[in-house]
Formats: structure tokens, sequence, C-alpha cells
């Protein structure tokens, strides 16, 4: 079993995931998005560090497309990467689940985002539809438990099949893979501004001695 | 909401120290002090618990002696006099043993969900010594000095809602005694604040043995616990618009309910004079070293005389006679002087009011719209958001500050733009300015394109469109001012959240932070049988012989 640190509540899964995914170079909404998908993961008792860190070190070494283009075919549509790189799932998900949001509830849609980096990062942000995986041999699995891509994500009106325990979650904390969570933190300082002896010396309280 | 209002807020009767003691009152919790192994100087560990009708909460508390070099009010500081946890249930030896090795170091500490906050907290060493010394032999305090302090020890911080894997909300959110904004941080203090007066005395009859006197009970009451409040209360603000809406939608709905009353609730006008009274005598004791705030405290003196003898001929036959003197107030007064009268007109009115205070959490955080259409929002933006179109922000001045995490424990600071290294890495709390730069962005856009189709194209407005959508639909949740200008006072947000706390006296140390007083004259434990649990709204210095 591998060490972990932690653990972590789900408000400190919030805070850093949001700034670690800021770091790795995406705006902050995307970051919000994306750390919101590490607590839902978190709360299905999935370890959420390694899948996010996996993310991020394609958006950050740029190996994955965050420049997509939407293309609507008939009622469906897809999401495709400006180029032949990876789709990031950090970018496609919250475009998908926007897109997705925009449709008639009851219409019956599919959305496929072309080979996508991290399809469990799409069926967590997405969590509220059916995902799953195809496979260069067209094969078809739930994405809850793809980890690795790039493949193509399909999300469809239906239900998720992650299970939430999140009491249990909120009784024990979160417990992330220490390689993980160290990537993640490294992400995480990016957004830190070294101190300085003039901005600690101008700091609130800053000159006090508080021997009142 | 602008900054100058929210920088002259006061406590009312829905602030959360009140609607906690007011809890504990009406369901009459129990207090215990499970253990207090403490020295002679006053140096261990203790258990102080509350016993609500379906659970036990206890304050674990570690006290350790602190050079007094060493004693900073920063959250770069590294140790305290004390340090402390509300743990969740009755803690194991097991668990005072690991919490005995993580608590006294704060942020460099791991919790568990057990704990439900963590916080540290200074001594006054003036007046604790004081105290000390004077009941060791014998004798009561001097007044002026307690006044002058008002507590015996002062937190620095007191961490909730998850921080350094202390319990998040949301285990504690469904239970009544928790639900409200903060009970689990004010439950925290409000014990800690008994635990400091059982310390004096626990130290002076060490001192003095025999010949050691317990502090006088109004004394005992009068003492408040102290704050020092930073940066930190700042992007919290920015960060929850729907609970922020939540708290000031609760008091103006609690406001305008008193504003309609077409005649006065029977007494209310009695006890409207008492408290004013009691206020004016409350801020004649306020005393602070800030030439600002003394110049606004000074003001305030004159709006409440001249409250006085207005109310004092007011005719409170006439139709909605509250709504009249709120327009005199409003006319008349300077902000302090209105923020107190609506504080003041609140209090009488238990009855009609206090039941807002259940709606001041928020089980909801902003959300995108994605189907809306540039159009609708560029009409939020024009109805919302004005006052940000207003900003010249290619005016060096409009953007003068920005605000940063420091590498130093993750310490809040606001720096200036053009001489600090790390604007890039600025926080988003430049509302203002991200909301001026995308309606510019989307002045030309095909208005029937909806957002879904325009955030795949720039992600980066994500964030202030999710933003804008939340504060359509809450319209107290948006501070209206430019959060990075170069006339921005940090005070004016920390002195509105604390309000909301409950705090008073405030006393601001600069434009970056300051200290004020919490639960001073509230009950303690064993009087909250036997006294008004809303007694305590404008403390005044007990006459002690």
């Amino acid at each position: 079993m591998s060490k972990t640190y932690g653990p972590l509540s789900l408000n400190e899964v919030l805070f850093f995931f949001t700034r670690a995914t800021v770091g790795a170079g995406a705006p902050f909404g995307i970051g919000e998005d994306t750390a919101k998908a590490a607590i839902f993961l978190a709360e299905c008792n999935l370890d959420p560090g390694p899948i996010i860190s996996l993310a991020l070190k394609n958006l950050d070494r740029r190996t994955s497309q965050t420049n997509l283009t939407l293309r609507s075919v008939g009622h469906n549509a897809e999401i495709e990467a400006s180029d032949d790189q990876p789709v990031s799932a950090v970018f496609a998900g919250p475009a998908a689940a926007d897109w997705l949001s925009s449709q008639n509830a009851n219409s019956d849609v599919q959305l496929r985002i072309r080979q996508v980096d991290c399809p469990i990062l799409i069926a967590a942000i997405c969590h509220k539809w059916a995902v799953s995986v195809v496979d260069q041999t067209g094969m078809s699995q739930s994405a809850s438990n793809s980890f690795t891509g790039p493949a193509d994500a399909v999300i469809t009106s239906g239900q998720s099949d992650f299970i939430s325990r999140r009491d249990n979650v909120l009784m024990n904390g979160v417990n992330i893979d220490i390689d993980a969570w160290n990537s993640i933190h490294g992400y995480f300082t990016r957004c830190l501004v070294p101190s300085t002896a003039e901005s600690r010396i101008a700091g609130a309280g800053a000159g006090l001695v508080d021997t009142d | 909401m602008c900054l100058e209002r929210m920088g002259a807020s006061f406590q009312t009767r829905l602030s959360f120290m009140r609607t906690l003691v007011r809890r504990m009152t009406r369901e009459n919790w129990r207090f215990e002090q499970l253990r207090f192994d403490v020295d002679a100087d006053g140096y261990g560990v203790s258990v102080f618990c509350a016993h609500t009708p379906q659970r036990v909460y206890s304050l674990v508390v570690f006290t350790n002696e602190l050079a007094p070099e060493n004693r900073t009010d920063r959250v770069i500081a590294e140790a305290w006099d004390a340090t402390f946890n509300l743990f969740d249930g009755i803690p194991s030896d097991e668990d005072i043993e690991r919490l005995s090795v993580n608590t006294p170091k704060q942020e460099a500490g791991r919790f568990l969900p057990s704990e439900l906050s963590l916080a540290r907290a200074n001594k006054s060493l003036r007046l604790f010594e004081h105290i000390v010394e004077r009941l060791a032999n014998g004798l009561q305090p001097d007044m002026d000095l307690v006044s002058g302090v008002g507590y015996l020890m002062r937190t620095t911080a007191v961490y909730g809602s998850g921080k350094f894997g202390c319990a998040d909300r949301a285990k504690t959110a469904d239970r009544p005694e928790t639900q409200g904004a903060f009970q689990v941080e004010m439950l925290a203090v409000y014990l800690f604040r008994w635990f400091t007066i059982e310390l004096v005395e626990h130290v002076a009859r060490a001192r003095g043995s025999e010949g050691a006197v317990r502090l006088h009970d109004d004394i005992k009451r009068y003492l408040g616990i102290g704050n020092s409040t930073g940066l930190g209360m700042a992007p919290f603000l920015v960060k929850h618009p729907v609970l922020v809406h939540n708290w000031v939608n609760a008091r103006e709905s609690a406001l305008a309910r008193v504003r309609k009353l077409a005649s006065p609730v029977a007494g209310s006008v009695e006890a409207f004079c008492q408290n004013l009274a009691r206020a004016r005598d409350h801020i004649s004791e306020w005393a602070v070293e800030d030439r600002q705030q003394t110049d606004r405290i000074t003001q305030l003196r004159e709006d409440m005389v001249d409250l006085s003898s207005y109310a004092a001929t007011a005719d409170f036959e006439a139709t909605t006679p509250w709504n009249t003197l709120y327009q005199h107030a409003t006319e008349a007064y300077s902000h302090e002087g209105q923020e107190l009268t609506v504080s003041l007109l609140l209090e009488p009115h238990g009855d009609l009011v206090d039941d807002l205070a259940e709606q001041m959490f928020a089980a909801e955080g902003p959300a995108l719209e994605p189907a809306m259409t540039l159009e609708s929002l560029r009409e939020l933006i024009a109805t919302h958001y004005d006052w940000a179109l207003d900003v010249d922000f290619d005016a060096p001045l409009s953007q003068k500050n920005f605000w940063y995490y420091s590498e130093d424990k993750l310490e809040p600071r606001f720096g200036d733009r053009a001489t600090e290294p790390g604007a890039e890495r600025e926080m988003p709390l430049a509302i203002g300015r991200d909301v001026a730069r995308l309606a510019k962005t989307i002045q030309d856009e095909d208005g029937v394109e909806p957002i879904a189709n325009f955030l795949l194209r720039q992600p980066e407005f994500r964030h202030v469109i999710r933003r804008i959508q939340t504060v359509a639909r809450h319209p107290y949740a948006e501070i209206n001012d430019n959060l990075i200008g170069g006339d921005v006072r940090p005070l004016d947000l920390l002195r509105f959240k604390l309000a909301f706390f409950g705090a008073s006296k405030f006393d601001p140390k600069s434009d970056l932070w300051t200290r004020i007083s919490m639960y001073q004259g509230a009950p303690l434990p064993d009087d909250l049988a036997t006294m008004d649990p809303d007694a305590w709204a404008f403390p005044v210095r007990p006459e002690v012989a």
C-alpha cells in the first residue's frame, strides 16, 4: 500500500486543488470546477490525488490541448482539440458540463469528447450524467474506473455509476497518495508569493510585540 | 453594500454570539470542567465541556510559558500562551495526547474531523498579571485597567471549517446548535473566556494561598475575550457571496419588520430608551489610539445625544414611528450613528426578528447558468455592477494594490502592485476590474450566443461570470467597491464581519488589522439560568466597590 498524506478535509481539497489547477496554468474558474470534481471523487471513496495530478501534469507540460472546439452533430455534439494532442480533461470537463446543462433536460443528447487525457476526471465533473469510455477497438466501459487516456469519453443522459459515501468522508477525511500530493502541492505553491523583508514588515500586525 | 458603510457596522441581536447565548439559555446547556491540570503558573492541560440537549462539545486547552519577545498577534507567530481545540464530544486520553503534540504547533499541526476548531491566544500581560497580583493579595483589580484592556487573553486566529484537517462545516451543518454561521467558533471562544477566568483565579490562589480572593462576579462578566484580526477575513467575504447575502438579508429584513410596525410593541419604547442610554455609556468607554476611529467615535457620541433628544420628544403614537426615527437617523447621522441606530432599533424586537437568525447560513454556493445568453449577461452587469463600470481601471490608482497569499504560513497580504513582487499571483478578489474586463470583451459579441459557447473560447471569465449570475440572485452578496483601489481600507471588511460575529470595542491598529472584544458583558455559564441572555448588548463597566 502506498504512503498517503492526510487526512485532509474537503475544504482543504477545495482550497489546495483549486489553486494547484491555477498553478498548472488554468484560470481560477476552471480550478474551482476541478477542485469540486476532486471533492466528488473523494466522496466516492476514490483518491482524487493521482487523477488530478495526472491531469495537471498534462496541462503544465502542455501535452494536452486546452484550445478546444465544440461541433454540433445534429442534436449531439463533439468536443475536440484544435490539433492532434489529447484533449485536456481539466478544460473539457467544464465545457462538457456547460453544454449538457444548456440542453433541454428531457432531451436524449450525447456529447463525445475525442481523445481526452483523463476520462475519469470528465466523469467526475459531469457526474450528473452517464459517462462511458470508448477505446480504439470500439469497446465501451464506464468512465468511473477509466483512469488513463487518451480515449473518447461519451456522455449521455442517465445515471452516473459513482456511489457517494460523503458521510464517511466527513467523519474520516481524505487521504491522498503522497506522490500525488507532493505534485499537487507543488503546483499549489506557484500561487504563493515569496515573502520579502519588506512584505513581512508591511503585513497586518507587523512591528508589534504584544505585551499590552 | 459599500466599504464605507461596512466599516461602520455594529453588532445586533442577530449577531452570532448573541444567537449562541440565547440558545444556551433556551436549551439549558450545562457546563462542566472535566479537567484542569495546570500548575501554579497556570501551565498545563484543561478540558471544559458544554452539554447541549443532544451532544457534548469540549474545549481542550494547552497553556505554556511564552517569552514576552515571542508574543505577537501575527499569523506568522510560532508560539502562543494558549492553544486550543473545540472537540466534538469528550476527548479520550489518546485524543488529548495526540492534540498535545499538534495543537501547540497550530498551522504546523494536523488534525482530525473530531476537532471542530483550532485556535490560539495570548495574554494581556498587563491585565493578567495585575489581576493575579491583586487577587493573591485579597484585593479586586483596578477597574481603570480592567476597563482599558477588557480581556485576559486575546485570540489571534480561530480556525474552523476544515482547516488543517479539522472537521468540515458539513459535518455539523445539520445540527441545530451549529447550523448557524460560525456557531462552532463562537462556542470555542465562549468556553475559552470561561477558561481564562478560571485560570487567573487559579494562579492567584496558588500565589496568594489562603489570603487570595475570587474575582468579583461583575468583573468576571465584564471581561471578554480579545481578538486580533488581520487580512484573512477579507478573502472570506469575497469567496462566500451567498453567505454574506444571507447575513445582510436577515439584518435588512429585521430592520424592515421594525420599520413597518404601525405602532410600537408594548414596552418597546422604554426598552429602546434604556438601551440607548446604555449604548451611550458603552461608547463613552470606547477609547482607541487610532485618530480616524477616535473622530468617528466622537461624532457617534454626538449622534447618540441627538437620538436621545429625538426619542424624548418623538411622537410614538404617530403611525410607523420607528420608520420615522430611522429616517431621521439616515438623514442626520454619520454612518456609525446610522448603524448603531439600526442595532438599537432591533434590540427591543426579539419576538419580531429573532427567527431571522435561523437563515444566516448558506447551504449553496455560486452556480453557473451556462444557457444564459450574452445579452442577458450584459443586462446583469449593467444592473448589478454599474459601480464597477464607472471605475477607470486604466488609471494606476484604481489597481494600486493586490491581495495575495504569502509563502510565510499562507499569511494573506495586501501589496502594492508597483513596488512589490507577485502581482501575477494575486487572489481573484478584484471583482470590479474583472467584471469591467468582461463587459468590454462581450460588448460586441453576438447577444444570442449562450455563455457555454463563449466560455469555451474564453475560459478565463468562468469565475467572474459565475459570480455575476450568483450576485443577481443574491443582491446583498457583492461588495460594491473596487477592492484593489488605492483608497481601500481592508479594515472596513474586517469590521463588517466582526460585527456580524457580535464583536464590540473595535480598536484599529492600522488599515490592515484591528483588535476587538468578544462576549464582554455576556453571561458566564453560572449566569445563564438567571440572567437575561440579551442584557449584554452594550456592555458597561461595572461599579465595584
